[in-house]
C-alpha cells in the first residue's frame, strides 16, 4: 500500500488507498441438510489521487499491478471530475475489540455440529409442519485505508454470523432469525423454540377484507421503511434537489416515539468501525430524534458539496452488492437502528384488536423511494384479531408513505433484533379508519389518499 | 492460461475438480445530474476452484494465483467435511469433455471506441433527458464489462469464451412542489456497442413520460385485467415462473418440488415460456456456462404444462433430468448458480389492441421497476400505466406495484400478442448479480391481478 502512495504521490497533490482483505467460509443447510460449503479470500486494492480540483480514481486485486494502478487514476485525472474534499488527517486509533483471534481456530465441523443442532431444535417445534434453512458465515475482515495526509487507519474484524429461517409450505416465505458475534457463538434453544412457536400460530391461512387495520412492521420488515427515510436523509439526496428532507432540519418530522441512529462504535460487535472507507472518524449521528430531524449523513465528497461536516459515513457499498474495491465510497448508513422502546412484543399484539405483523416484505426496491412511497407484499403477513395471532395473510399487500406512516407510530417493542440492514426492534402503527392528523408540511408529503396506509 | 490451469488442476485429489480463471474488465462512466462524477476502465481477476470427493462438494475462490494452492487444500477440506456428513451425497452430470475457444460476434467492438466517444453519447443521451423543464437530477451510467473466462476441468474441457456486455443506463428523477416522480431507461447489448448509438428516442421518450407522471394520478388499488407491455410480461415471466424453474431453488424445498413436476399444469393454455441462453443477438447471450456446459433452448412450459427446468451439474444429477447449461457466476468471487439466460414468453397471435379491448374496465402496465418472488407469492413494479376504460386506454395513472401467485396467477392470463420483445438489460440479484439475465415477451392480458397503489 505504501509503495503505491509514494508512487501516486509522485503524479498528484494528494492521494489515499484503501485495502480490504476478506477471508470466510459459508456453510449451508437446507431442508435440515448440509448442501454446501463455500470458501473465499479476497483482497483487493484502491486508489483516489487528487490533483487541483480534479479526481482520479482505479483498483485492483494485484498490488504488484501498481504502476498500472497509478497510470489508471491519472488517465482517470484527466477526463474531468471535479471533487472538492481534502483527505482526512491522522486519528486514533480506538479500541472497538471487534477482533477474537479465537475465529480462526473455529473448525468447518463445529459450525456444522451447531447448524444441526439448530435445525433439529426447529424440526422438533414445529413437527414437521416446516423445512428449516439454516447457514452460517465466519472469518476476519481487515480494512486499511492510508493517505497522503499522514492517515494510516486500519481495523481487524471477525465475525460468525448465522441465520435460521423457518419456511412455510410451498414458499421460501419464512420466519427468521439472524444473529451475529465477533466469535462463535450458539443461539439459545428459547429463541428457536419461540420461533417455533410463532410459525406454528402462523401456519393457518386467513382470510380478510379489511382494509385498515394496525400494523406491526417486524425487523426483517423494516428495511422498506428505512430505505425511504435514508434516501430523505442522504447528502447525495440533498445535494441533488431529491430529498424531501430538506430545509426541515429542526422540525419534527414522525411520532416522538421514533429515534433513529447509527452507531458504528458499538464495542465488541463483529461489524463495529471507527473509521470509515474514506478514514473518517466514525461516531454515533442521531438522524431522527423524538420525532425530529437532526442530521444529513454524508461522506467526503457530498460534505464539501453541500457544506456539510463529514459525517463519516463514507462506504464501498452499491444497492445491489459489488465488488467494494471497484466502487466510490458514497453516503451510507451502515450502522442504523431505531431506539427500543417500552413494552414487549407480546404486550404489543395483546393490544390489537384487528392487526398484521409484516415479517418481511416483498418490491421494497419497485416503489417511488425519493416520495417516499411504497407498496409491499407481505412476505408473510401474521394476521391478529383480539390480541391474538390466528394465523397469516397470503397475497396480501400493505401500501402507504413512509412520512405518513411514520407520524402513527403506537409502541415500539423494548428489544433490538439483528436483521440484514440493521438493529430494529418492531414496530407498531396505528392505520385509523379516519385520516391522520395533518402532519407539518403536509403538503409536501401528501399522496391523493388523505396520508392513510392500507391492506391490500 | 490452458496449460497453467491445468497444471494447478492435477495438484487436485478429487473425483471431479474445476477451476475458472476471470479477468473482468470493466469501463464506467457516470454523470450525476450534469456533472462527471466517474470515468475509467479497471481489471479485477480471481480463480475459482471446485471439488467433488466421496460426494463432498465444495468451492473456494482466491485472487492471486499464488492462494491457489491453499484454495485447493481448503476446497478439499471442506468437501471431505460434507461428505463426513454423509447426508447428502451430491453427485454431477458430467457434460461431453470440449475444447472451445471463440469470440462473441461484434457490431463495433466497444473496446475500440474511444472513451471521449462513449462519455460524448452518454452526455448527449443525458442532455436529451435533462433538457425538460421537470427533470431534477439524473444517474446517467455508460457500463461495460468484459468476462474474460478461463475453464479447465478434470474431464479435460478447456472453454475460453469472453463474454462482453454494454449499456447506457439514465434514472431519472422529475419534480414539482415537493413531489418526484422516477424512471429509468436503459440500452444495451451483449453485441456490439453499435446497438446503444442512436437511440435518442428511448431517452427522450422516458423522459417525457416521467414528466408527465407528475400530473397522473396513483393507480387505485384492487383487482385489475390488466394488460402487461412486452418489458413487463418480461419480469411478471422471470419472477413468478423463471426463478422456479431453477432446480437449485426448489432441489432442497421438497413442498415446492412437489408442485413442480415436469407434466403439472401451471399456465394457461396459451402460455409457452422458453429460456434460451443460446439464441444471438440477445444481451443474455453465451454457448458455455460457467462449468464448461454448452448452453441451450429449454421449453419450460409448454401451452400451460410445465415441461423442462434449467440446471447445473449438481442438480441435473439430482433430477435425473438433462445438462442445460445455465450455470452462470458473476465474477471471479464466485461459484456458478443456476440462472436464468434468457426467459421468455412466446407470441402469440393476438394483437395488442385486442388485448386491451378485451380487458373491458382494466389496467394498461408499462416498463419495469423491479420485481421480487419468495416462492409462491411475487410482486412486480411498474413505472407507470393508463387506465382501461371500456376496452380503451383512458388517463396516466402511476404508483403500481402487482402481486401475484405462482399457482393461480399464470393461469389467468388470457391472450398475449404476436410480437416478441427481449429486455436489453439482465441485473437479477439471485445471490449474485447477473448483468445479462435476460428477459422478454409480448403484451400479455392476465385477469383479476392485485394492484396496490400508495
Amino acid at each position: 500500500m505504501e509503495k503505491i502512495l509514494s508512487l501516486a504521490a509522485r503524479v498528484g497533490d494528494s492521494a489515499e488507498v484503501f485495502h480490504t482483505e476478506l477471508a470466510e467460509t459459508e456453510i449451508i443447510f437446507e431442508d435440515s441438510t448440509l448442501t454446501g460449503i463455500n470458501s473465499t479470500h479476497q483482497r483487493g486494492y484502491s486508489l483516489r489521487l487528487r490533483k487541483g480540483d480534479r479526481l482520479g480514481f482505479s483498483y485492483t486485486k494485484n498490488p504488484a499491478e501498481r504502476f498500472d494502478l497509478v497510470k489508471k487514476a491519472e488517465t482517470f485525472l484527466y477526463k474531468g471530475v471535479m471533487a472538492f474534499f481534502t483527505f482526512p488527517k491522522q486519528h486514533g486509533p480506538v479500541e472497538l475489540f471487534s477482533f477474537d483471534p479465537l475465529i480462526e481456530e473455529l473448525s468447518v465441523e463445529r459450525v456444522i455440529k451447531e447448524l444441526k443442532r439448530v435445525c433439529a431444535i426447529i424440526s422438533g417445534s414445529v413437527q414437521g409442519k416446516g423445512q428449516c434453512n439454516s447457514a452460517a458465515c465466519f472469518g476476519t475482515k481487515l480494512a486499511r485505508v492510508i493517505n497522503t495526509n499522514g492517515l494510516d487507519v486500519s481495523q481487524l474484524s471477525s465475525f460468525y454470523k448465522v441465520t435460521c429461517q423457518i419456511l412455510f409450505p410451498n414458499s421460501h416465505e419464512s420466519l427468521r432469525h439472524n444473529s451475529s458475534d465477533i466469535c462463535f457463538s450458539m443461539i439459545t434453544e428459547s429463541r428457536l423454540l419461540d420461533l417455533g412457536r410463532i410459525y406454528k400460530a402462523a401456519l393457518p391461512i386467513v382470510d380478510i377484507k379489511e382494509r385498515e387495520m394496525d400494523v406491526i412492521f417486524s425487523p426483517h420488515a423494516m428495511h422498506a421503511l428505512m430505505w425511504r427515510l435514508q434516501a430523505g436523509a442522504s447528502a447525495a439526496s440533498l445535494y441533488e434537489g431529491v430529498s424531501r428532507l430538506k430545509g426541515m432540519t429542526g422540525d419534527k418530522i414522525t411520532s416522538d416515539k421514533i429515534t433513529i441512529l447509527d452507531d458504528p462504535g458499538v464495542v465488541g460487535r463483529p461489524d463495529s468501525r471507527w473509521f470509515d472507507d474514506e478514514g473518517v472518524p466514525t461516531s454515533k449521528l442521531e438522524l431522527i430524534k423524538k420525532g425530529v430531524l437532526c442530521s444529513f449523513f454524508t461522506n467526503l465528497d457530498y460534505a464539501s458539496k453541500t457544506g456539510l461536516e463529514p459525517s463519516g459515513h463514507g462506504y464501498r457499498n452499491g444497492m445491489w452488492g459489488g465488488d467494494p474495491i471497484s466502487l466510490q465510497p458514497v453516503p451510507t448508513l451502515s450502522h442504523c437502528s431505531i431506539l427500543p422502546g417500552d413494552k414487549s412484543l407480546d404486550e404489543m399484539i395483546a393490544d390489537i384488536r384487528r392487526g398484521v405483523i409484516i415479517m418481511g416484505v416483498l418490491g421494497a426496491h419497485s416503489g417511488n423511494i425519493p416520495n417516499g412511497d411504497f407498496s409491499l407484499g407481505l412476505n408473510p403477513g401474521l394476521y391478529i384479531e383480539g390480541g391474538k395471532m390466528l394465523g397469516r395473510l397470503k397475497n396480501k399487500m400493505f401500501s402507504g408513505n413512509v412520512y405518513n406512516l411514520l407520524n402513527n407510530v403506537s409502541s415500539i417493542e423494548n428489544k433490538l433484533y439483528e436483521s440484514d440492514y440493521g438493529l430494529y426492534p418492531h414496530v407498531c402503527f396505528d392505520c385509523p379508519a379516519d385520516p391522520v392528523p395533518a402532519l407539518p408540511r403536509q403538503s409536501r408529503f401528501g399522496q391523493g389518499v388523505d396520508g392513510k396506509s392500507f391492506f391490500r | 492460461m490452458k496449460q497453467t490451469l491445468r497444471a494447478y488442476l492435477s495438484l487436485v485429489d478429487g473425483d471431479y475438480a474445476d477451476i475458472r480463471y476471470e479477468r473482468m474488465e470493466r469501463t464506467r462512466i457516470e454523470l450525476r445530474g450534469k456533472e462527471l462524477t466517474e470515468i475509467g476502465s479497471n481489471v479485477t481477476d480471481g480463480y475459482v476452484v471446485r471439488l467433488l470427493k466421496s460426494g463432498g462438494f465444495a468451492t473456494a475462490s482466491v485472487t492471486r494465483a499464488s492462494d491457489l494452492e491453499s484454495a485447493m487444500k481448503r476446497a478439499t477440506l471442506n468437501a471431505l467435511a460434507m461428505a463426513g456428513d454423509g447426508e447428502n451425497k451430491v453427485g454431477l452430470t458430467l457434460p461431453p469433455c470440449v475444447e472451445h475457444e471463440s469470440l462473441p460476434k461484434l457490431d463495433e467492438d466497444p473496446r475500440a471506441v474511444f472513451p471521449e466517444e462513449k462519455l460524448a453519447l452518454l452526455k448527449n443521451y443525458n442532455s436529451l433527458v435533462t433538457g425538460f423543464r421537470d427533470i431534477i437530477t439524473t444517474s446517467a451510467v455508460y457500463e461495460e464489462t468484459i468476462r474474460y473466462r478461463y475453464f479447465v476441468n478434470s474431464m479435460g474441457t478447456w472453454v475460453h469464451e469472453p463474454l462482453i456486455t454494454s449499456s447506457i443506463s439514465i434514472r431519472m428523477v422529475a419534480g414539482r412542489d415537493g413531489i418526484f416522480q422516477n424512471g429509468r431507461a436503459v440500452v444495451g447489448s451483449s453485441d456490439g456497442f453499435l446497438k446503444i448509438r442512436n437511440r435518442d428516442e428511448v431517452f427522450q421518450k422516458k423522459a417525457e413520460t416521467v414528466t408527465r407522471l407528475l400530473d397522473a394520478e396513483p393507480v387505485p388499488s384492487g383487482r385489475y385485467n390488466v394488460v402487461l407491455n412486452p418489458e413487463m410480461a418480461g419480469v411478471f415471466i422471470h419472477e413468478a415462473f423463471g426463478h422456479f424453474s431453477e432446480a437449485d431453488l426448489i432441489e432442497h424445498n421438497p413442498s415446492l418440488r412437489e408442485k413442480m413436476k415436469i407434466g403439472a399444469r401451471l399456465g394457461s393454455g396459451c402460455l409457452t415460456i422458453v429460456d434460451d441462453p443460446a439464441m444471438e443477438g440477445q444481451i443474455g447471450f453465451y454457448r458455455f456456462d460457467d462449468e464448461g456446459v454448452e448452453g441451450r433452448r429449454v421449453v419450460l412450459m409448454d401451452q400451460g404444462i410445465l415441461s423442462g427446468r434449467l440446471h447445473s451439474m449438481r442438480t441435473a444429477f439430482a433430477y435425473g433430468e438433462s445438462l442445460t447449461g445455465h450455470a452462470v457466476a458473476e465474477d471471479s468471487r464466485y461459484a456458478p448458480i443456476v440462472r436464468m439466460g434468457c426467459i421468455f414468453a412466446c407470441p402469440g397471435e393476438s394483437g395488442v389492441d385486442e388485448l386491451i379491448s378485451k380487458a373491458g374496465d382494466g389496467l394498461y402496465v408499462l416498463d419495469s421497476k423491479g420485481g421480487q418472488t419468495s416462492g409462491e407469492s411475487f410482486t412486480f413494479g411498474a413505472q407507470y400505466g393508463y387506465l382501461i376504460r371500456n376496452g380503451k386506454p383512458g388517463p396516466m395513472v402511476r404508483d403500481m406495484n402487482l402481486m401475484g401467485n405462482l399457482f393461480s396467477t399464470l393461469l389467468d392470463v388470457e391472450g398475449v400478442s404476436s410480437e416478441l420483445v427481449i429486455s436489453e438489460t439482465g441485473g437479477c440479484g439471485k445471490g449474485q448479480m447477473n448483468i445479462r439475465s435476460a428477459m422478454g415477451g409480448p403484451h400479455m392480458l392476465i385477469r383479476n391481478v392485485k394492484v396496490g397503489g400508495v
